[in-house]
């Protein structure tokens, strides 16, 4: 088990959107996947990491050996479908164990060492935190639907649109705005709206760790590219 | 919290955020399916402007400042640029949320008919990759290219490519934008208000 700053998990998530825009699929994303593999397990997300390299591992099955199989109308869109896949594949996954393995108040007291305006750090924390609780209200909000008989499937809204769209924006922006109020209050009452500099009990700094891992994004990054710009193999 | 300040609080930052999650999942839901199909692609902005409406109209009655949308749109630029989308889109998303951002504005934000077509502005941003693609198409077929975007995927949305795509998509989206805007105002009368939670 390690623990990494959280400005080196953004560095790192950079570099590898980088790779995803410079480097075209293939071996080197299954090698970047195994990477972020690795260091999820290290930062002790192990569950998760292992099912999405398992998923990975099962798509990137599919693209070697059933698509070859497959042509016309069917082989172009599961083959656009696969390569946005795999584009957007790495980026995400590291998101989402940097996401997880991030806590709040580490993330904005890093943040806020890179002097970064509060009016981006703030919308963009409240981002993380808010996402997870989006998907928990629509299991509600479905469980809900249900009982009154009405579900958002298209034939349901075509037969009653009104109630199904009433039955829908209602609880999603009443839900948020409540949750504003809140979050804003508990917010503002431990200070944040305080001018001075924020200062924080963690103690975030580079350590022997960080390096380590940043040498081996950036090296496996300049390596893929000169590899796949045809150089040396 | 003082009434008379002008510049945005804490709590309008907190709200702008969970605002933006909300717009961004609007977009995904909305506008994800289209996307992915080549020979649909082009109706993607249509696809974006169906669900936000009423997010949009509930935002801005509940931060009426002028940073806020920009913010959002500052925020889903950042998100795009991550996620490697084309910068036409980026930008279109911020330059057209600061537009709409002056329209509503410009009568405080109270003016039903000015948040209609602040909104419909605000659905333009999308189009931002399309303009690009329509009016200089080399420079737009190279950088998805190099971005690596499957040269199938690029052949197949040129063959659906016509002007008349082109009108269907600014007018479509221009419909769908009212209807949705128009359903938010109608839920901002029916529910919010009522509710208590906008005036």
């Amino acid at each position: 088990m390690i623990h990494l700053d959280p400005r080196t998990k953004i560095i790192l998530l950079i570099i590898t959107v980088i790779f995803s825009v410079y480097v075209p699929n293939g071996i080197f994303t299954s090698l970047w996947i195994a990477m972020i593999t690795v260091l999820g397990v290290m930062l002790g997300r192990i569950k998760k990491t292992v099912r999405a390299a398992i998923i990975f591992a099962a798509l990137m099955y599919i693209a070697v050996f059933l698509l070859p199989c497959l042509d016309g109308t069917i082989h172009t869109s599961l083959l656009v479908w696969l390569a946005l896949m795999f584009k957007c594949y790495p980026g995400f996954m590291l998101a989402s164990v940097v996401v997880g393995t991030t806590q709040i108040s580490e993330f904005m007291a890093a943040l806020a060492k890179w002097n970064i305006p509060k009016a981006l750090v703030i919308p963009l924390a409240i981002m993380f935190r808010y996402f997870p609780t989006v998907k928990e209200d629509w299991g509600f909000i479905k469980d809900a639907m249900a009982i009154r008989g009405i579900s958002a499937s298209p034939i349901c809204f075509l037969k009653n649109p009104g109630a199904v769209v009433d039955a829908l924006y209602t609880p999603i922006l009443v839900t948020a705005s409540r949750a504003a109020d809140e979050l804003s209050a508990s917010a503002i009452s431990r200070g944040i709206e305080n001018p001075g500099r924020r200062t924080s009990r963690l103690d975030i700094r580079f350590r022997p760790a960080d390096i380590a891992w940043l040498f081996i994004f950036i090296n496996a990054l300049v390596s893929a590219i000169i590899l796949n710009s045809g150089g040396v193999l | 919290m003082n009434e008379e300040k002008k510049g945005l609080t804490a709590k309008d930052l907190i709200v702008t955020g969970i605002f933006s999650v909300l717009f961004l999942v609007a977009v995904m839901i909305g506008g994800g399916p289209f996307a992915t199909v080549p020979t649909l692609t082009f109706y993607f902005p249509i696809g974006a402007a169906v669900l936000a409406g009423p997010i949009f109209m509930l935002f801005i009655a509940k931060v009426p400042k002028h940073g806020a949308l920009a913010i959002v749109g500052a925020v889903l630029c950042l998100l795009g640029t991550l996620t490697g989308m084309h910068w036409g889109m980026n930008f279109g998303f911020l330059v057209c949320s600061i537009i709409a951002s002056f329209i509503a504005g410009a009568r405080e934000f109270r003016s039903k008919a000015l948040n209609l077509i602040a909104y419909i502005v605000y659905c333009i941003g999308p189009m931002g990759t399309y303009f690009v693609f329509f009016f200089n198409r080399e420079s737009w077929v190279s950088f998805m290219l190099g971005k690596g975007t499957e040269q199938e995927y690029i052949t197949k949305m040129s063959e659906v490519a016509s002007g008349g795509i082109m009108v269907i998509m600014v007018l479509g989206t221009f419909a769908v934008a009212a209807l949705s805007g128009l359903l938010g105002l109608r839920l901002m009368r029916k529910q919010f208000v009522k509710a208590g939670i906008a005036v």
